[in-house]
């Protein structure tokens, strides 16, 4: 067999219809991989081995019938943890869902296993996708791969620790403010944040559903691409969904003629890491040398993202965590009156930064404070989301940063999460327009830490995100990069 | 508003707004970092001289109002911590001379 832990998705699919290899062998490859990196990395809260194995032993029968096989055949994956898995526990990373085995497939997991992918485990995440380290799970913190004393990133910290190293090919994730493309970058990946609606959320436990959006993690632009194609479309579970037909499933080719890219400018000052600042200008350079047409580009008013995001996600947090109450699932503190209940649950289910944005939204939506709150942040937001659209009057794309800087170490919060909020200024504005953004890998540091830059697209143009981040894969040449 | 706007009683009554029950030793911890968030979400004042609007948010679709397949009482109740003859049994609500 000559696949290995790094071969890609797309790779395993020919390798698995070209009768090289069987999706059982595959399966083991990657459970034995789990087997080694797991222990250490925690990376996966649990391994579904039994679910991967059995759709293995279906699509190696279907391919001995002669069947034809569907297009991400024998390709194992994980999904985060906050992912419904049907007769699979999904926790959420919380106490308070610790044994929760929920009893339906969210749309994005069947729409992939339906596409012949293997689920192989649940990943590890900061609890209910709050938080940008992985260190608010509840199960424990994942290491980077790159380097065991940094943070992988978050929320998807679980998910972009397995795919770099070398457990599955892809991933899927959600991005609420960042929590695919910031791990992605983290953690040398292709992270998508499609536009909000282009895939179900069905099945998806919900954080903020004015942003929560779920999405893929990958080593190559092109599994990126073919696990979004996988999963977009509508669904009629969905109410947000949108109507637009499925991705076709071909990837664009890399070519950048009449292409105009807009360079964040005011995303490469001082507050960003020199390293970083270069890597992305560098990314820039390698885009214009091919062919596009690059010039400066700005978005007055996302400096207020963060401000903006911190109103709006906790509130809608506030409102969608009130299921949590001890009643239907989940943990229940057993006491006489049911408010106290309520309270005594939720106060031992939650981690530290749940309560914190419960908190901070229940603050933000009480009577005498909402105007100041909650309606200036609405208002900042749709001013936030008029400088993209004027941006694309101009551009077919924006560059930057996807983060001021490469992976932390760990335990760098310290009692105040207000400063690692901060962290997620580039990654907020497209998530509160709703845009496509994609994290790419655009080289390393000294030290061999990745950088991701941040590629934005105008509503529903993923392919071209997708043009761009396959030139700059071909360009760059860091494919051979794997953490030691 | 430049003082701060959780007092310790505010601060009790939010918990009690949000069914959330923090510990004395929880409450010391949370109370200024939710201070700190609160006070650096304020600079979203410096946006009340431009005109923005917010617009009407975007009312999602309705689907028809028809029957259609769903989960069976059993799964519904299957992963709730107490239930009881097809209901979640909860601690009782109502108070009176039979209680």
């Amino acid at each position: 067999m000559s696949l290995t832990i790094w071969s890609s998705a797309a790779e395993i699919r020919d390798a698995v219809a070209g009768g090289e290899v069987s999706c059982a062998e595959v399966a083991r490859l990657s459970l034995d991989r789990v087997s080694a990196r797991n222990p250490p990395l925690n990376a996966l809260l649990r391994v579904t081995e039994a679910r991967a194995l059995a759709r293995a032993a279906e699509l190696d029968a279907l391919c001995a019938r002669g069947g034809a096989l569907p297009p991400l055949a024998g390709v194992p994956l994980v999904v985060k943890d906050n992912l419904c898995t049907r007769g699979e526990r999904t926790t959420c990373a919380s106490r308070i869902l610790e044994d929760y085995e929920p009893p339906y497939d969210a749309t994005a997991v069947s729409r992939l296993e339906g596409a012949g992918a293997l689920l192989l485990g649940k990943a590890n995440l900061d609890e209910f996708g709050m938080g940008s380290t992985g260190e608010n799970s509840a199960f424990g913190p994942t290491l980077n791969p790159w380097d065991p004393a940094r943070v992988p990133g978050g929320s998807s910290s679980g998910a972009a620790a397995a795919v770099a190293s070398g457990m599955v090919p892809c991933a899927l994730g959600s991005d609420t403010g960042g929590s695919v493309r910031q791990p992605a970058a983290f953690c040398g990946l292709y992270g998508l944040r499609p536009t909000y609606g282009r895939v179900s959320r069905y099945g998806l436990v919900a954080f903020a559903s004015s942003l929560d959006q779920v999405g893929p993690l990958a080593r190559t632009a092109r599994d990126a691409f073919l696990a979004f194609a996988a999963i977009s479309g509508p669904d009629p579970a969905d109410s947000t969904s949108l109507p637009d037909p499925p991705e076709p499933l071909e990837p664009p080719a890399p070519r950048l003629e009449g292409l105009r890219v807009g360079l964040l400018a005011d995303q490469l000052g001082a507050d960003v890491d020199p390293e970083v600042r270069a890597l992305v200008a560098g990314a820039a350079e390698r885009l214009r040398a091919g062919g596009a047409e690059v010039r400066e580009a700005a978005l007055p008013h996302a400096g207020y993202g963060v401000a903006t995001y911190y109103v709006l996600a906790p509130a809608e947090c506030s409102s969608n965590l009130a299921r949590f109450d001890g009643v239907r699932y989940g943990l229940r503190e057993p006491r006489e009156e049911l408010l106290e209940q309520y309270e005594a649950s939720r106060g031992a289910g939650f981690g530290d930064e749940v309560k914190r944005r419960v908190l901070a939204g229940t603050f933000v939506l009480s009577a005498g404070y909402r105007g100041a709150f909650y309606e200036r942040a609405r208002r900042a937001r749709a001013a936030i989301a008029a400088d993209f659209a004027r941006a694309f009057a101009e551009v077919d794309l924006l560059l930057g940063p996807t983060t001021p800087g490469p992976a932390f170490p760990l335990g760098r919060e310290g009692g105040d999460p207000l400063s690692l909020y901060l962290c997620d200024v580039f990654t907020i504005p497209p998530a509160l327009a709703g845009l496509p953004a994609l994290s790419v890998p655009c080289g390393f540091t000294a030290a061999g830490l990745p950088v991701g830059a941040q590629l934005v697209g105008r509503r529903l143009e993923e392919r071209t995100l997708f043009r761009a981040a396959g030139f700059l894969e071909e360009a760059l040449g860091l494919a051979g990069r794997h953490p030691s | 508003m430049d003082e701060p706007v959780l007092s310790v009683a505010g601060f009790a009554a939010l918990q009690r707004l949000a069914r959330l029950r923090l510990s004395a030793e929880e409450a010391a911890r949370l109370r200024p970092q939710l201070e700190a968030i609160l006070g650096y979400v304020r600079r979203l004042e410096a946006l009340d001289a431009e005109s923005a609007e917010a617009g009407e948010e975007a009312a999602a679709p309705l689907r028809p109002d028809e029957p259609r397949p769903g989960l069976s009482p059993g799964e519904a109740l299957a992963a709730a911590p107490d239930a009881s003859e097809g209901f979640f049994r909860v601690p009782r609500v109502l108070k009176g001379p039979g209680a």
